[in-house]
């Protein structure tokens, strides 16, 4: 028929497409004006900075500190803080940024150093101080505080602070404890343990002085082990403790330097093997370590054990809540509870743990910055400050005022903690921080979770030391990265990638102007996402590809990356054993997780296939936890998994229980072969995404198919085996391939659940990337880390893809 | 090969809808039964429930002997071809004609194989054997030369014949056919009609068929089963049905083109009768009368109380509308309503609103003063649509059915 066009209809076509182009105009002025819009806010904030500085000559400061145990009331104090400071200071302005905790505030101050923009003044853990000064992140202080005839310095004066806390931030770029100063200590605390004095009195012990020894210690922990329902003591062995335990033996893991390892040593072993036996050949005595969640400073929080440390002054706010008063309900857990400094063994020891306000080396303005420090550290904002409960004062008259020992709050004995610092030092250790890494994870392995010998924890973690120490990658004298080089590369690949990609568009360019233009309009459309590609993706994956030939800390800036080739690649590859063990971790989940997974996940869309009442609400049930936040769960299942308390050991004792066997403690001494698939287990909680792929798949099966082997005979596994499962095949091969990469990935729940202990039976491939590249420092080798991960998942699905040929019919899939 | 019986046999979905209500069947050994009805009539269900893919509601279904309400679709020993044709997409030809033997295999297991010399010596011999049973079917069907295919490079003749052969190669007590030739194009379907006739004479085998296409149904079936709205409105031979149609629906949907059916009411005038027709939807307004024997008036008015007039509807076949030449008088001799009362022939002006010529005979839309009228004619009329022509109208062949809703016939 042959199409007439009226007038009107002419018209209102005409009307139509003017009124599309009107749509279209207000449309892209909306989003021009969106976009202009922010980038005047955000410009308009940082001029606005500027220009007032500018304009009245003010100076600003970035101030930056945590609030972690202290929460919004530290947050409070601080602030208050500053504004006095600014009210007494005309002339200066402070910024003032809290990340949070101190994980988030490490990560937010290493992204500020690497953007060249630190903070001026901010908190430094004594910790990390030699690591943050070899990398001349810090100003020295000396020239403020040390020169005696300077009329302002001279009012300065650190004798006033507890010895121990000042020299926990002297660094002479060798050793800690002297040279210049870098930090002026705001708090500290000196660590003991926390008694239960109810449980005490209940096993007829009498609480000891603070001059208690360990021999004491261990027979009250016997005693009150030997209470129904109740445990000695909760001894925890992070490497700071450990090492302390060892100095009130008059010994240490290192003699003069770090290359200087006595962990063979017999009397080390000897201290060793006690605290050993203590927790692994005694029952009640301390609490087994096999459980993660019931350990720390919680366990002392249920009042079921006689003692626990040792800890620090920050367990005091969580713990004040324990005394019992009138507010408390029937039910609350509530006992009295008091603080010894630790046990006496040849000698009195401790160890300061300290925080201290730094300048950072960039700061512009270190007069001021200083007099900041000075004002944040007076007497007045420590006893603000002290109201926290959370650490002592290092300044000696206020720790010694009532602000600190008032009395009225328990801990009682709150002068212990002033006496500890009298023999408490600095516990120092290497810059590069894998010594303590390695050194905590071996002895977690051997003295908490039992399962590793000593002297097997002793000798894999020399090895691994000693290659940290003498591998190649380790050598200072290596030319630093040729930046210019690699970006004239980069963009001579890119110029050529370019042209080529131009000349077989043009080659293949479609004819008419209507194609042209549609294929411009495409461009354009996929403009957004290609411009985001190559900035988030393409540009930071050239990056690591380029990091990974450098040695490069990810603290400084590129341009102190050093060049090492291979490097990277040959000590992971050959010589790296904790990256073996990690990618063998990861392979086993993955064996085990992968097809558990797929199987679960189509069984559950098969049911769901299948029509049964209240679908809908199983299809969401089973998705829900596909939603959750990763965090959290993963919290939730550490409980599940806990080898005395958990659900999972709960369900399955009695089920064991008639073939003798005990159910295992997955996350303890049971780790090697049940850590791992304790994380598939978990896994299959979150098969949602790929039950609703399946379940997309079964749906796109024709029914009639179903229907005809029916009627020629087959029966429910054939028409599965023969029908369904050849159908779907497509979908299971994108299935499988999405979980191997998926497997291979698995951070969260194990960063969470576990932190990769004991010892590395849990550090799955990318938790020891992270742990290289952002607790290390290590960022050039932790990017080789990727690449090798990459190149890992790429053979494995090309595996994949290669040995499933036969098996995937893609006929049945709808053209 | 065996009997299906179905007594009294009911569908009712959750949420009331009754697909299919109370449907007697008694389908012989070996009969070719063809069900037919429009969409949704319920057709398709009764013939999956013979299957045994939907259940029944109520009612009992036999297949031979055997009482198969519970029995489950793989056990009841039928084959069924689907509309779509349900080929296995990842199976050769072969394998998808092989696939309903498997499950008679006794030797199937290839582990018992390899230590029994006997087993395997068996399964080798039954291998041999359902490979020809396939050769066989292949061979009737003649697609031996596809049989190393998949089904994505058959065309879909190809595919159907295959899917015929996967429900030959087994010999089952009934073949169930879905609209097999639907989904074929106009000239392939007659063909595969006469394949299954073909077929079903060398078989000898028990077939339901279901279609929506009435010519297919008069052409395959032995018997036929006309069904709407869930109920069996007639079965019966297709000159039975086409001759003798129960009702006006089945007089209405069998045949083609359509039998005309002419609203309108019968009365008695005098000694006789006579047909008034409606024109349109009108009630009162006349498009025409015509006579009738005071026998067939007595047995149309005989329905209704103190023969009062009785709405009827007027059944013509376009064979019984016939187109008169310029200048031929017809049998009815008068003009428009004025003829003797005897003649069984009625001749009215009617104007030629479409012609539709098939070459060899020509279909021809009329309009009867508002009565749309179809005539067939096997002779060539030359005349140019709009223009008026003379009709006459052969009553002998006229079908009466009541008025009323079910339109039952009246003899």
């Amino acid at each position: 028929m042959a199409e007439t066009v009226s007038p009107l209809s002419s018209l209102l076509g005409n009307l139509r497409r003017i009124g599309g182009m009107i749509l279209r105009g207000v449309l892209a002025l909306a989003a021009i004006t969106l976009v202009a819009w922010s980038f005047w806010r955000v410009g308009a904030r940082e001029f606005s900075r500027l220009g007032e500085a500018v304009a009245t000559d003010d100076i600003e400061l970035v101030v930056m500190h945590w609030s972690g145990d202290g929460g919004p009331e530290e947050d409070a104090i601080v602030e208050e803080a500053l504004a006095r400071f600014e009210t007494e200071h005309p002339g200066v302005r402070v910024r003032r940024i809290n990340p949070g905790d101190a994980g988030s505030f490490y990560t937010k101050l290493q992204t500020m150093l690497v953007a060249g923009e630190p903070p001026d003044v901010f908190y430094v853990g004594a910790e990390r101080l030699s690591n943050f000064v070899e990398l001349g992140l810090l100003a020295p202080l000396e020239e403020f505080v040390g020169a005696g005839d300077d009329e302002a310095a001279s009012s300065f004066d650190l004798g006033a602070f507890f010895p121990a806390t000042v020299d926990a931030f002297r660094y002479d770029g060798d050793r800690v404890g002297t040279g210049p100063l870098y930090g002026i200590p705001k708090d500290f605390t000196t660590v003991g343990f926390y008694l239960n004095l109810d449980l005490l009195k209940r096993a007829g012990v009498e609480p000891p002085g603070d001059d208690w020894t360990w021999d004491e210690f261990i027979e009250i922990a016997r005693r009150v082990g030997e209470l129904p329902d109740a445990t000695g003591a909760e001894f925890v062995t992070w490497p700071v403790m450990v090492r302390v335990y060892l100095w009130t033996q008059g010994l240490d893991v290192v003699g003069e330097d770090f290359d200087d390892l006595r962990l063979d040593d017999p009397a080390v072993v000897a201290a060793l093997e006690t605290l050993r036996a203590w927790r692994h050949e005694e029952e009640n005595t301390l609490t087994s370590g096999r459980s993660r969640v019931a350990s720390g400073s919680a366990v002392f929080q249920t009042g079921r054990v006689g003692m626990a440390g040792p800890f620090g002054r920050w367990v005091v706010p969580a713990y004040s809540t324990l005394t019992p008063d009138e507010s408390k309900s029937a039910g609350e857990i509530a006992f009295e509870w008091d603080f010894l400094p630790l046990p006496r063994g040849s000698e009195r020891a401790n160890v300061v743990l300290t925080v201290a306000w730094a300048i950072a080396e960039r700061c512009e303005h270190k007069r001021e910055a200083w007099e900041l420090v000075e004002f944040l550290t007076s007497a007045e904002n420590q006893a603000a400050q002290s109201r926290l409960g959370l650490a002592v004062p290092t300044r000696r008259a206020v720790a010694e005022s009532d602000a600190f020992l008032d009395e009225s709050v328990p801990p009682a004995n709150d002068r212990a903690y002033l006496d500890a610092a009298e023999v408490a030092r600095v516990a120092e250790w290497p810059v590069d921080p894998r010594f303590e890494q390695l050194f905590g994870s071996r002895m977690d392995q051997a003295l908490r979770s039992g399962d590793l010998s000593l002297a097997d924890a002793a000798e894999d973690f020399e090895a691994n030391w000693r290659r940290v120490r003498e591998s190649p990658l380790a050598d200072a004298d290596r030319p630093t990265m040729p930046w210019n080089a690699v970006a004239i590369a980069a963009a001579a690949v890119l110029a050529v990638g370019g042209f080529a990609a131009t000349w077989r568009l043009r080659r293949g360019a479609p004819a008419t102007t209507g194609a042209r233009a549609e294929e411009r309009a495409g461009w354009w459309l996929a403009s957004p996402w290609l411009v985001g590609f190559a900035v988030f993706m393409a540009f930071p994956i050239a990056m690591s590809a380029a990091l990974s030939l450098t040695t490069w800390n990810g603290v400084s800036t590129l341009g102190e990356a050093s060049f090492v080739g291979l490097d990277n690649y040959r000590e992971l590859l050959v010589h790296d054993r904790r990256m073996h063990t990690s990618l063998r971790v990861t392979a086993y989940y993955a064996l085990l997780a992968v097809p558990l997974g797929q199987i679960a996940a189509l069984a559950a869309a098969m049911l769901l296939h299948a029509k049964a009442p209240a679908t809908p609400l199983f299809r969401a049930a089973l998705y829900l936890p596909s939603v959750l936040a990763g965090v959290g769960t993963a919290v939730l299942w550490r409980w599940v998994f806990d080898g005395e308390d958990g659900l999972m050991n709960a369900a399955l004792a009695p089920l064991l229980a008639p073939l003798g066997v005990e159910p295992p403690q997955w996350f303890g001494a049971d780790a090697a072969w049940f850590g791992p698939p304790a994380f598939a287990i978990m896994s299959l909680w979150t098969i949602g995404g790929s039950m609703l792929i399946y379940l997309a798949g079964l749906q796109g099966i024709p029914k009639e198919l179903v229907e005809a082997a029916a009627i020629d005979g087959a029966g429910a596994w054939r028409r599965f085996r023969n029908v369904t499962l050849p159908m779907l095949s497509p979908v299971v091969l994108f299935n499988v391939i999405v979980a191997v990469i998926g497997s291979f990935q698995v951070f969260t729940q194990a960063f969470v659940m576990t932190g990769g202990e004991p010892g590395d039976l849990t550090r799955f491939y990318v938790l020891y990337l992270f742990n290289l590249g952002f607790e290390s420092y290590e960022m050039g080798y932790a990017s080789a880390m990727a690449w090798i991960l990459l190149v890992v998942v790429l053979l494995l699905t090309v595996a994949v893809l290669r040995g499933s040929r036969s098996l995937v019919h893609y006929e049945g899939l709808k053209a | 090969m065996a009997n299906v019986s179905l007594k009294q046999v009911s569908k009712v979905y959750p949420g009331g809808v009754r697909a299919v209500d109370a449907v007697d069947l008694e389908i012989a050994d070996g009969e070719f039964v063809v069900l037919v009805g429009p969409s949704g009539c319920g057709k398709s269900t009764t013939l999956r429930m013979i299957a045994g893919l939907e259940e029944i509601t109520s009612g009992t279904i036999r297949i031979g002997d055997r009482v198969v309400n519970d029995v489950a679709a793989r056990d009841r020993d039928i084959a069924m071809v689907f509309q779509s044709y349900a080929l296995y997409p990842h199976l050769t030809v072969r394998q998808n004609l092989e696939f309903p033997l498997l499950r008679r295999r006794r030797h199937a297991g290839r582990l018992r194989a390899l230590l029994s010399p006997a087993y395997a010596k068996a399964r080798r011999e039954e291998i041999a054997a359902h490979r020809e049973r396939v050769d066989a079917a292949a061979k009737v069907l003649e697609i031996e030369s596809l049989l190393s295919r998949k089904p994505k490079a058959l065309s879909g003749g190809q595919r159907q014949r295959v899917a015929l052969g996967r429900a030959l190669v087994r010999d089952p007590a009934v073949f169930l056919l879905d609209e097999p030739l639907s989904n074929l194009d106009a000239r392939l379907r007659l063909e595969m009609r006469a394949e299954l006739r073909m077929l079903h004479r060398r078989t000898g085998g028990t077939m339901v068929h279901v279609t929506h296409d009435q010519e297919e149904a008069m052409t395959l079936g032995d018997r036929l089963v006309v069904m709407k709205d869930g109920v069996i409105r007639q079965t019966g031979t297709p000159i039975e049905i086409y001759e003798r149609p129960a009702d006006s629906f089945v007089a209405g949907f069998i045949g083609t083109p359509a039998m005309n059916l002419v609203e309108g009411l019968v009365q008695a005038t005098g000694g006789n009768g006579e047909f008034v027709a409606r024109r349109g939807r009108d009630e009162q307004a006349v498009a025409w009368r015509f006579p009738m024997s005071a026998t067939r008036a007595d047995a149309v008015l005989a329905g209704s109380t103190g023969r009062a007039p009785r709405p009827t509807t007027l059944g013509l076949r376009p064979d019984a509308v016939r187109v008169l030449a310029s200048g031929e008088t017809g049998d009815g001799g008068a003009t428009g309503a004025s003829e003797s009362p005897a003649s069984e022939a009625l001749v009215l002006d009617a104007t030629l609103e479409a012609v539709e010529r098939y070459g060899d005979r020509m279909d021809l839309v009329l309009d009867a003063n508002g009565v749309r009228l179809v005539s067939r004619s096997n002779v060539p009329v030359e005349v140019a649509e709009g223009s008026t022509v003379r009709v006459e109208l052969d009553l002998s062949k006229a079908h009466l059915f009541a008025g009323d809703g079910l339109g039952a016939r009246i003899d």
